[in-house]
């Protein structure tokens, strides 16, 4: 299923958790948990949503409203060699 | 010299229902849907859709616009990102815009307005496309987002914002502008007894040639040069270099008596995609870490800005359009 959900959501543009859940006939819970799972196993990354300094030593931060930033994930190094290899590989 | 920084105190209520506008659009989490939903937009343009964040923050300030590109990973994507915020008409740019088209274009003002800013927006994705085919060529990856639900706007979080916005703009207004329009004053009064015969009067007939080209007087040029210190100084500079026309008339109609229709659209050309503010670029050099690219995106807009201009005064000059006053 982890394989299915990355071939999937890494095989085109950017997707949305919704889109995928929809896509994988699983709930948006189920994806947040794969997202999580993939994280833990080190194929995916969170990318800092907005700005990778703190807010506290930034000097926009009392006119910026951080809490609405979606939050992103990418294929990390290991998710890029894992997907190269399935593409190579026969199904 | 109060005609100077005082103009620019004007765009205020402006700026602050600009600022709603955003806050509003940030706080209910539309922002982050743009965002999604401007994704191939942005591939087309080289770009992920996480440039969009960015890119969108420009039209409140460009120096967010270009600190928010720390979100982009691919340095290739980055620097394109940087490279084309400054074309985002900023706040300060819609104001000079909203306070100069009125008096200029009368009923036609809502269209030129529009299609300045819409030309702006043409310009970066012309732009986006030319340099993504030419100097970055990196890969990008697709992301997974999970975008925030959309909910009631807090009114605390929307003031606070509006509040802070407004209060960076006074202080730059207060401060670096008023200086500037200090400088301007005491350069077009010195060694005196007119304009004409001032410092600023010889720098600026020296630039006459390029002015004629334009279709622009010397004041009207060294204006466009002072907006390189914060775009507000455009009006500001204009405020004190026409302040000696007919008196009882404020800037708008004194700059609608002595400069044509013609010259008024190129002026605002330039203005909308003229080089970026200097606070813009003192981050540029922060964000690159490299003069060079700094360099190239100067050049870049100079000769955007410039051509641009010289083609909206061109052609109407050759087909007679907004030559004389009505």
């Amino acid at each position: 299923m982890l394989r299915k959900f990355l071939r999937l959501a890494f095989g085109r543009d950017t997707t949305e958790t919704a889109d995928l859940a929809r896509e994988l006939g699983v709930s948006v819970q189920q994806v947040r948990l794969m997202v999580e799972t993939l994280e833990r196993l080190g194929y995916l990354e969170k990318v800092a949503a907005g700005c990778e300094q703190s807010c506290g030593h930034c000097a926009q931060y009392p006119a910026c409203l951080p809490n609405e930033s979606p939050q992103i994930w990418k294929l990390s190094g290991k998710g890029e060699r894992y997907l190269a290899a399935d593409r190579e590989a026969p199904d | 010299m109060a005609g100077g920084a005082g103009i620019v105190f004007t765009f205020l209520p402006v700026l602050v229902v600009f600022f709603t506008a955003l806050a509003l659009l940030e706080d209910t989490g539309y922002l982050a849907r743009v965002a999604y939903v401007m994704d191939r937009f942005m591939h087309a343009l080289g770009l992920h859709g996480k440039s969009f964040l960015p890119l969108f923050l420009g039209f409140g300030c460009n120096v967010p616009a270009v600190m928010g590109t720390r979100v982009i990973e691919a340095r290739s994507g980055r620097l394109l990102t940087i490279l084309l915020a400054p074309l985002v008409p900023c706040s300060a740019r819609l104001a000079v815009l909203a306070f100069l088209v009125p008096p200029f274009f009368g009923k036609w003002s809502l269209p030129v307005a529009v299609g300045l800013v819409a030309a702006n927006i043409v310009v970066l994705a012309v732009v986006g496309i030319a340099l993504n085919h030419t100097l970055f060529r990196g890969h990008r990856l697709p992301f997974i987002m999970e975008l925030p639900l959309y909910h009631t706007p807090n009114a605390r979080s929307i003031a606070h914002f509006v509040w802070h916005s407004t209060r960076m703009f006074l202080t730059k207004a207060g401060s670096f502008i008023l200086l500037m329009s200090l400088l301007v004053w005491a350069l077009g009064n010195f060694p005196g007894p007119d304009l004409e015969s001032s410092y600023l009067g010889h720098f600026g007939r020296a630039l006459g040639p390029l002015g004629e080209l334009l279709g622009m007087d010397w004041r009207l040029v060294v204006a466009l040069l002072s907006s390189f210190m914060a775009k507000e100084n455009a009006i500001a500079t204009l405020g004190i270099l026409y302040s000696g026309g007919e008196k009882g008339l404020g800037l708008a109609q004194t700059l609608v008596a002595s400069v044509a229709p013609a010259s008024g659209l190129a002026f605002l050309t330039a203005t909308m995609l003229f080089i970026p503010c200097a606070a813009t670029v003192a981050v540029m050099r922060q964000e690159t870490g490299s003069w060079r690219w700094v360099f190239f995106g100067i050049g870049m807009m100079l000769l955007i800005a410039l051509g641009a201009a010289v083609l909206v005064f061109q052609t109407c000059q050759w087909f007679g359009w907004g030559i004389t006053h009505a």
